[in-house]
């Protein structure tokens, strides 16, 4: 299953030109990206740029078990490219880039949201904004509470 | 990292460090707090003893607020809260996320 899970953290610029060359199976026909971008407003208030920050380690063990988990559920056979990145970003950079390769559209769609949302949840990166009225402010988000692929298991079964 | 196990009494005592991250991360300098526990600490015990240490430090946040919705992990997992620290430990203080 590991050959077909690339995920990566990164300071450098998403190059989502490239993720497409990462889903070559031709067993697959259907093929989902989702790119994440930094807006320019959040709350109402003018956001000029963001700030990512990550426990690194934990992060690449949480990103595989997530696309594990998305391959439990609407495998077997998917190919999944997930990439974040870290450090200061500008408005309308990528900030997250998320490919799935699957035999079906509706298995893309579905692993590709599950991903999103659980990349939201479950893996340890933090968002600081940065206002135009000079203010910043670390965003508020969802609490870890050691979510695994067993108790993912347990819920499908 | 020397080993720093010694004797205080009874009590054996170890030096850890916990990394902080996000609105953590400026609390202390570099983001890393050293901290001396006890023997057989658990990670609830451990979450007790940083909320002392981390709510004297000028902040502009509720920290004792966000301890309570924070976990300590290793590089590997989240630790349970019954679990014993162990000497030598490197963690790391994490707050609710917000990536993506």
């Amino acid at each position: 299953m590991e050959q077909n899970i690339h995920t990566r953290i990164t300071e450098s610029s998403i190059r989502t030109e490239e993720i497409p060359s990462l889903l070559n199976r031709p067993e697959h026909g259907a093929q989902i990206f989702f790119f994440g971008v930094v807006r320019n407003r959040n709350l109402g208030r003018a956001v000029i740029t963001v700030s990512y920050d990550a426990f690194i380690p934990l992060v690449e063990v949480t990103f595989k078990q997530i696309c594990e988990d998305a391959n439990l559920k609407w495998g077997p056979g998917l190919q999944l490219v997930l990439i974040h990145r870290i450090g200061q970003l500008a408005i309308g950079e990528v900030s997250v880039a998320i490919g799935v390769g699957a035999v079906h559209r509706n298995e893309a769609f579905q692993a590709s949201r599950f991903i999103i949302e659980n990349i939201k949840s479950r893996a340890p990166i933090w968002k600081k904004e940065f206002y135009e009225d000079g203010e910043t402010e670390w965003l508020d988000g969802h609490a870890l509470c050691g979510h695994t692929s067993e108790t993912l298991s347990e819920e499908l079964s | 990292m020397a080993n720093l196990f010694r004797i205080k009494g009874v009590v054996k005592m170890s030096q850890i460090r916990v990394r902080m991250f996000g609105a953590f991360r400026n609390l202390v300098s570099e983001g890393v707090l050293q901290v001396e526990v006890p023997e057989k600490l658990t990670v609830v015990g451990l979450k007790i003893l940083l909320g002392e240490k981390l709510s004297t430090l000028p902040s502009s946040f509720d920290v004792t607020r966000l301890l309570s919705n924070s976990v300590l992990a290793n590089e590997s997992r989240i630790l349970p809260n019954l679990e014993e620290i162990h000497n030598e430990m490197t963690l790391a203080l994490l707050p609710p996320v917000s990536g993506g």
